[in-house]
């Protein structure tokens, strides 16, 4: 459990449902809460979102589902749980600015509605985002754009644990939890999607220097 | 391998001896494990894993070089992301604008310090938050607005150069002042004086470029409070010049006006601000900062240039005194009732240093009455100019009469009602005015001859008729086309004071003579009461009036002529149907249907060519067809009524303190009596043959006819169509589809022709929103998308009419219904999918819609402690906030819920 920074003590007490303990869990949590904020944020909404605010309405959403915490098996991760949270509150966001068709946006194209493309346009926006140069752009532009094709070659929860374990920093334990598979699945689904991905890589030209 | 292995484990003190040992790895774990390494710090290449792990050297080099890559890139990704503010990740281009940094933000959206490409000029861009542009109605408004607001040139008024709209980014582009808006000025001063001012934090609309604020003369000088009037008189004359070219402000506040270095004003934001913002007053927490620079008449949606000059008299008043004109108000209600009360102290009892020409003046301009201040701001702009002369100015300070006046409007009861309803303010104002002077009317009717006393009452019943046209219909029994396209509605608030209207009312009535005028205004008036009680789900009480007014009625059939009847007779069948009606709520279905009867024979004896006649007959059919729904009947009102024996003298003592209880316990939906939903079981929602037979009597009335049908008849036929379409999803037939479709374009199209009318909006939303969510599992994935597309539109319209009126329970009650049944439908389609992730997110969207259900109805709650039926409620909704989160998090979704994961 200390794995992830969050102690039995503070494990115990957020059972308890104290507050001041959630403020704890935050702190702790904050790098990754951040980084999946950023990550599965729309990039339609984040113009007008700031993600300090929204870590504040995270908060305050776990303040009032803390007694949820509680009625989590034992040994649970806290991160999952909050992780959780916040996905919610994302939900609500996005709801708030896209309204309805924040739902509706994914319909048409897939079945899938935070997975599939969101995932993918997730990365591939953060793959894109790292683009400093316009020569450098230009060059990695097409893998972006192949990137994002294999991922979304992918069979969603394959792409779900690349992006959880690389772009969320989750464990392979967390990971395993927030998917409700097991470990050894998870794992192994992780290194296919790996393995997915370096194929693709492969064939693309000039693929060292992309990367 | 053995060797291979010691090596690491003797090399790399950071890997668990455990792992190392359990042989043979698969290259899964040792992903694991070499991760686990890195993250203890360790580098790790890919030679060196093949070197150690050769058996697996083909799977290393299958995987390893993409993690590194994907390492790679997050690392960057996330170190991007550490440091940054996603409200700050706008495209540094927009248009034809380079943004540099940001100098201010607030409500409306971000402001930029941005220079322009080609041009080299510095500009300020703002860019608007998604909710200050609407929705989708919002960019034509905005392009509207801000166009008319390039139009403005004027010193005193910031130019716009320019305005556009890219990625869903609306822009504006301005001149950049470089000094301070007059709120920072404030807050300043008020530190330099070391005066405790309220919050600090309320500049909004910075423009700014900070600390080149320019040179104000000491606060309390006579420098100052010329400086005060120099900077009234650039104001108002901009505005003046604005209003000259039709464009109002509705916005003036410190935080929009600039000062710049040179002590010249520029007022920014022109027609920017949304009237529709109002609609979110009650949704943001921040209001009462915003709030206090409202005029009274802003509350009741009404904006004109007397409001502009009213939010420029309070920013006036705020730099003489450096204190809100609301005073120390801090919530929403207290500075609502603080501005609805017009308790603004005058200037000279916060400081006594403000010269009395410069009070004089400001009061004049934030009057509460609009014509009680000047008759524009280039008045405004002449007195203070006249100030800085040295002349005497114009305004006068109230004289003792005027004061008397202006207290009686200021009736004590009004201000008890509009702490929790500013909407309803002007409307209970008129009332207030109404009731007044027909008190003294009555009163000095007593020392009168009779001729004038008559001529008072008949006066005094037009002008009580006349402010109570708006709200005495009942939307069911409308008699007239205005009460469906009142845009007025009834909030317990208003119910309340219209209640003490009343019982002035009922005074002219027990006085009514014997004449058959007098007895036909009588029957009038009763069935107004009873329609009136209606509306506030009073059945009994309307039950009353009703049986009094036919009481009347009998005896005018004995005395009166024909001639004189005939022209009431409508009126008697309309009657009949309000009894059938009440009768139904009161639990007697066969009476009711009696009455009906009743009223049918009555009206068939009439001129069946007459549009009234036959509209009434249709409405006839209509009632009778209607059954009541699990809920609908508040028979607990009942009960709660006998405690209260009834006040026949009708006369309420003007209360003042927080509302009264009383009359509009009625007026509560969810009225503590709707049975919970699983027992609604045994109800039908098929119609059955008679209901049919009954509903398309009334559409055939109402298709006949050579004249264009009146708005009236449109909106009961659309409401027959949606009466014939019950049951259209969960049991799906042409002729309930049929009539679904009709009902659907008759209702739409009525809505948009009468955008405004809420008894229209209302069905609308609530047509929209019919579903039976109990039969939701017999339903295939395309009608669930289906009911789920209507409830977001029911939802929309429900939030636009929300928007208007803020405070009525009964839209909120239906959208809270709404996102309720969004959750079932949500639910149920998470149930259908059998892939995990898109099942949570359904759920998850779900919980997000009870959620909202759980928030509308704590505002109810809150607003209503004593409708026990909200608090029920709001305890369902969280109940079934709990069950889905359960599913949520444990997947345990009885019976046939998803897969626990694929393995």
């Amino acid at each position: 459990m200390l794995e992830d920074g969050i102690s039995a003590e503070l494990i115990a007490r957020l059972r308890a449902g104290e507050e001041a303990a959630l403020g704890e869990l935050l702190a702790v949590c904050e790098a990754r809460l951040r980084q999946m904020l950023f990550f599965r944020l729309d990039p339609r909404v984040a113009s007008r979102v700031d993600v300090d605010d929204l870590l504040q309405e995270v908060f305050l959403d776990a303040q009032k589902r803390l007694s949820h915490f509680a009625a989590t098996p034992e040994g649970s991760s806290a991160y999952v749980w909050l992780r959780l949270v916040a996905m919610q509150t994302l939900c609500d966001v996005h709801r708030r600015h896209l309204g309805t068709k924040a739902r509706d946006a994914g319909r048409d194209q897939s079945l899938n509605l935070v997975s599939g493309n969101s995932t993918a346009t997730s990365m591939a926006h953060a793959l894109a985002g790292n683009l400093t140069s316009p020569s450098q752009a230009i060059q990695r532009a097409e893998a972006v754009d192949a990137v994002q094709r294999a991922l979304q070659e992918m069979e969603e929860i394959d792409r779900e644990v690349l992006a959880l374990r690389n772009f969320e920093d989750l464990s392979n334990q967390e990971v395993a939890e927030v998917l409700g598979i097991n470990q050894g699945a998870a794992s192994l689904r992780y290194v296919r999607a790996l393995k997915r991905l370096q194929q693709i890589m492969a064939k693309l030209p000039d693929s060292d220097k992309a990367w | 391998m053995t060797d291979a292995r010691r090596s690491e484990s003797s090399d790399n003190p950071g890997s668990s001896p455990e792992a190392s040992s359990r042989s043979p790895l698969s290259v899964e774990e040792l992903v694991e494990q070499t991760l686990a390494r890195q993250k203890a710090g360790e580098a790790v290449s890919m030679g060196q894993l093949i070197a150690d792990y050769p058996a697996l050297a083909d799977q290393i080099r299958d995987v390893w070089p993409a993690l590194e890559a994907l390492q790679s890139l997050s690392s960057d990704w996330k170190q991007s992301v550490s440091r940054k503010r996603t409200g700050m990740q706008l495209p540094c281009q927009l248009g034809p604008y380079r943004l540099e940094r940001e100098i201010g933000r607030g409500g409306m959206g971000v402001v930029y310090e941005a220079q322009h490409g080609q041009l080299q000029r510095r500009v300020a861009v703002k860019v608007l938050s998604g909710q200050a542009v609407h929705a989708d109605k919002g960019l034509e408004r905005f392009l509207r607005e801000a166009r008319s607001a390039a139009r403005l040139h004027h010193t005193n008024i910031i130019p716009v150069f320019n305005f556009g709209e890219q990625d869903g980014l609306y822009f504006i582009a301005m001149q950049l002042i470089r000094g301070a808006a007059l709120d920072r000025v404030i807050g300043r001063l008020r530190r330099d004086g070391d005066l405790v001012g309220a919050d600090a934090e309320t500049s909004h609309n910075l423009l700014e470029a900070p600390a080149e604020e320019c040179d104000i003369p000491d606060y309390g000088t006579d420098a100052f409070w010329r400086f005060v009037a120099s900077a009234g008189v650039q104001a108002a004359q901009a505005v003046h010049y604005a209003h000259s070219q039709s464009t109002i402000h509705r916005d003036l506040k410190p935080a929009n006006l600039l000062l710049d270095q040179d002590g010249t004003v520029w007022i920014a934001d022109f027609g920017l601000a949304m009237q529709s913002d109002t609609g979110h007053w009650s949704q943001t927490n921040s209001l009462a900062g915003t709030l206090r620079y409202l005029s009274p008449e802003q509350f009741q949606g009404t904006c004109n240039e007397a409001s502009d000059q009213y939010g420029l008299g309070v920013t006036l008043y705020e730099l003489l005194t450096l204190k809100a004109a609301t005073g120390d108000t801090t919530t929403q209600a207290e500075v609502m009732r603080a501005i609805a009360e017009s308790r603004i102290a005058t200037p000279r009892s916060v400081n006594a240093q403000v010269p009395i020409d410069l009070e004089t003046i400001v009061m004049k301009a934030v009057s509460r009455e609009p014509a009680d201040r000047y008759a524009d701001c280039g008045q405004l702009a002449d007195d203070l100019q006249r100030f800085l002369e040295g002349r005497s100015v114009l305004a006068r300070p109230p004289g003792a009469l005027e004061q008397l006046t202006k207290w009686s409007r200021r009736n004590p009861l009004l201000a008890a009602s509009i702490c929790v309803s500013a909407l309803s303010l002007l409307l209970v104002a008129g009332i207030a005015v109404v009731g007044y002077s027909l008190e003294r009317q009555a009163r000095l009717a007593e020392q009168q001859t009779e001729l004038e006393k008559s001529s008072a009452i008949i006066k005094s019943r037009e002008s009580l008729d006349e402010a109570l046209d708006e709200f005495s219909g009942s939307g069911d029994s409308a008699s007239r086309d205005q009460d469906v396209l009142s845009t007025s509605v009834l909030t317990p608030e208003t119910a309340e004071t219209l209640g003490y209207a009343f019982g002035l009312y009922r005074e002219f009535v027990e006085r009514a003579g014997a004449s058959p005028e007098d007895m036909a205004w009588t029957i009038a008036t009763r069935k107004r009461f009873g329609d009136f009680s209606q509306r506030l789900n009073d059945f009994e009480a309307a039950t009353v009036e009703y049986e009094a007014a036919l009481r009347e009625w009998d005896v005018l059939v004995a005395t009166a002529t024909a001639e004189q009847l005939t022209s009431l007779r409508l009126t008697i069948a309309a009657i009949y149907n309000e009894l059938g009606t009440c009768l139904l709520f009161l639990g007697q279905p066969d009476a009711s249907a009696r009455w009906h009867a009743r009223a049918q024979s009555a009206l068939e004896q009439l001129d069946i060519d007459s549009a009234d006649v036959r509209y009434e007959l249709a409405r006839t059919h209509f009632l009778a067809s209607r059954k009541l729904r699990p809920g609908e009947s508040p028979l607990n009102s009942l009960s709660a009524r006998a405690n209260e024996p009834p006040d026949r003298s009708g006369r309420r003592p003007p209360r003042s303190g927080g509302p009264m209880p009383g009359v509009w316990r009625h007026l509560i939906p969810g009225r503590t009596s709707r049975p919970e939903p699983r027992d609604a079981g045994r109800f039908e929602m098929e119609m059955s043959s008679k209901q049919r037979t009954q509903l398309e009597r009334a559409i055939a009335l109402l298709e006949t006819g050579a004249e264009a049908p009146s708005v009236r008849a449109r909106f009961l036929l659309a409401q027959c169509y949606a009466g014939l379409s019950m049951g259209r999803f969960t049991n799906p037939s042409r002729q309930t589809e049929d009539a679904g479709e009709e009902a659907d374009r008759r209702l739409s199209d009525l809505h948009e022709e009468y955008p405004d009318a809420p008894a229209i909006t209302a069905k609308l939303a609530e047509l929209l929103a019919e579903v039976d969510t109990r039969s939701l599992q017999m339903l295939d994935e395309n009608t669930l998308r289906e009911i789920e597309d209507r409830l977001a539109d029911s939802m929309m319209v429900s939030q636009e009419l929300l928007v208007n009126h803020p405070f009525v329970p009964d839209y909120k009650f239906t959208l809270v219904h709404t996102h309720s049944k969004m959750a079932a439908v949500l639910e149920s389609r998470s149930r259908r999918t059998f892939d995990r992730l898109q099942s949570q997110v359904l759920l998850m969207e779900a919980v997000t819609e009870v959620e909202e259900s759980i928030r509308l109805q704590t505002q109810l709650a809150k607003r209503y402690p004593q409708a026990t039926g909200y608090q029920q409620w709001l305890l369902r909704f969280e109940g079934r906030r709990t069950q889905l989160l359960e599913q949520l998090m444990f997947g345990d979704s009885p019976g046939w819920g998803p897969p626990r994961g694929r393995n």
